[in-house]
């Protein structure tokens, strides 16, 4: 566990330098006062396995539990009969791929873990992660309705449902926004007065859709992630990659003689060549990197710190902590709605950066 | 801790295919008819300005119209005015000429008549002298000059030694 917090603590330190976010910094500061030295004190002397203690309350393993993903929507825990916490969550289909042929079923079927699913001559069961194995000792491919899958499903619908409704209140009324496209409108003309014109130029309608649809896809997602019990969806690192790479690949499959020009002859003397040509290389792919770790580091300390907050009522066992919680989480929460729409804003202007470099023409170079 | 930054493929699939169907859908139907509907919009906006303008800069142009054509209307009235000022004079002074002339053609044919007619009445005034002169001298010399040519010569030398003038 020491090692483990070490690791959390090197990364968020190195997040935050690679950001080189203060607002971060200041939030894993924070976060480590609220949230790390009353885990080391509890963890020096009590040593056992954090999922089985009971009478222990340790907020590593709760935190986690709630920032990673997992196979059903844990909603809260009742007590049972036999005196141990039952948690209550919904279940969610499981789509298993081992040995060429699909399984599925409900989360349900392994009773949080505690039951193994028979497939035929597969064993499905959960390890200590919450990983499907095969105890048959067969590979598996694990396809199912996460957490994170449903959410973003919901958001999916959230998404659909508000802007062709908003698309659709346009016709017949000669371009003038009625309903909820009064609120659309200005969204929509901000990414493409803010962040495309601004920095793709006059090609900028190829790039719309992709732009549009990464902005509403990362705010509505980061907004349902800050609903209590939600998913932490854009903060999975799964997640900000795949949005990365789309970016990677639209950035480079538009990109122009001048663009490749740059990496591959640049202008300086020739013996710099071995060294320019993989730093412009490295750059290709460091772009998308710091899409990728900015979106997931910020979404995702956002959780830690509102969930370590809430953790310390239960910390310090204590009604009366819950109050100064209380504020806390509350500031916290207006602030991270903020960073909800900062992080989508941020991702969706470096990509269309990235794609405005891409599309940089000769006669730019002229003057530098 | 390592799971944070663990990927899931399962993540990755499901991200991939919503994200895509989704941009796809989206694309079609709502971000081409909004961006579509805004442009025309923009597009009805920007012609409404610019035909006001235009309709703007007519009118002004009219009132210049009119502006030069009052000149012009002035000009021409100056102009007319100046004209019939000229053709006044002209014939004001053609009138005098022509006035004073015929009055000096008057008097000279005047004058003309007043000394044939002078000339006349002197002529007859002589002859009638003459006569008279004649008819006393016969009168008084009837005896004295029988001689009929010896009379006449004389009268004749005695009339010329009268000077009516």
């Amino acid at each position: 566990m020491h090692h483990t917090l070490q690791n959390q603590a090197n990364f968020f330190r190195l997040s935050s330098l690679l950001l080189g976010s203060k607002r971060l910094s200041l939030i894993v500061c924070f976060g480590f006062i609220f949230f790390v030295s009353p885990v080391l004190a509890s963890d020096s002397h009590s040593g056992q396995d954090s999922s089985g203690s009971e009478s222990e309350f340790n907020p590593v393993t709760t935190i986690l539990h709630h920032v990673l993903d997992n196979h059903d929507w844990h909603l809260f825990d009742l007590p049972g009969h036999d005196g141990h916490d039952h948690p209550v969550s919904i279940p969610l289909p499981i789509i298993l791929y081992s040995e060429g042929q699909f399984d599925l079923f409900m989360s349900s079927a392994f009773e949080h873990g505690h039951a193994q699913v028979n497939k035929g001559d597969r064993v499905y069961a959960l390890d200590e992660h919450g990983h499907i194995l095969d105890l048959a000792g067969h590979s598996v491919l694990d396809f199912s309705i996460t957490k994170n899958v449903a959410s973003m499903l919901v958001a999916v619908l959230l998404l659909l449902l508000i802007f062709m409704s908003g698309a659709k209140s346009y016709e017949g009324v000669h371009g003038r926004p009625v309903g909820i496209a009064k609120v659309v409108e200005p969204l929509v003309l901000f990414v493409r007065d803010d962040i495309a014109i601004p920095n793709i130029g006059h090609n900028y309608k190829r790039y719309m859709p992709y732009l549009l649809t990464a902005f509403f896809f990362i705010w509505i997602n980061n907004l349902l992630g800050l609903i209590p019990s939600g998913a932490n969806f854009t903060g999975n690192i799964s997640v900000t990659a795949t949005l990365a790479v789309f970016t990677l690949l639209i950035t480079n499959f538009s990109g122009t003689k001048t663009y490749w020009g740059h990496i591959f002859t640049p202008h300086v003397p020739l013996w710099l060549y071995p060294i320019m040509i993989p730093v412009e290389m490295v750059g290709i792919v460091a772009k998308p990197i710091a899409l990728m770790i900015r979106l997931f580091a910020n979404i995702t300390a956002g959780h830690i710190i509102i969930l370590s907050l809430v953790s310390l009522i239960f910390v310090f066992k204590s009604l009366l902590i819950a109050p100064v919680s209380l504020v806390f989480v509350l500031f916290i929460s207006c602030i991270e709605l903020l960073v909800a729409a900062l992080q989508a804003y941020v991702f969706t202007l470096l990509s269309a950066l990235f794609i405005g470099l891409a599309l940089e023409e000769p006669h730019l170079e002229a003057h530098h | 801790m390592k799971e944070l930054i663990q990927p899931s493929l399962g993540l990755i699939v499901w991200t991939s295919v919503s994200f895509l169907i989704l941009m796809v859908v989206l694309r079609k139907y709502a971000w081409k008819p909004i961006l579509d509907a805004v442009d025309e919009r923009d597009q009805k906006i920007s012609q409404a300005i610019q035909a006001a303008e235009e309709a703007r800069r007519e009118v002004g142009s009219l009132s210049g119209e009119r502006e030069r054509l009052l000149a012009e209307v002035k000009d021409e009235r100056d102009r007319i005015m100046a004209d019939a000022a000229k053709t006044r004079d002209i014939i004001v002074s053609e009138a005098k000429h022509k006035a004073t002339d015929e009055a000096s053609r008057i008097l000279e044919t005047a004058r003309e008549a007043i000394h044939n007619e002078r000339m006349a009445a002197v002529t007859e005034v002589r002859n009638m002298a003459a006569k008279l002169a004649i008819d006393v001298a016969e009168k008084v010399l009837g005896n004295h000059f029988a001689d009929q040519a010896k009379q006449e010569e004389f009268v004749r030398a005695e009339m010329d030694k009268i000077k009516l003038n």
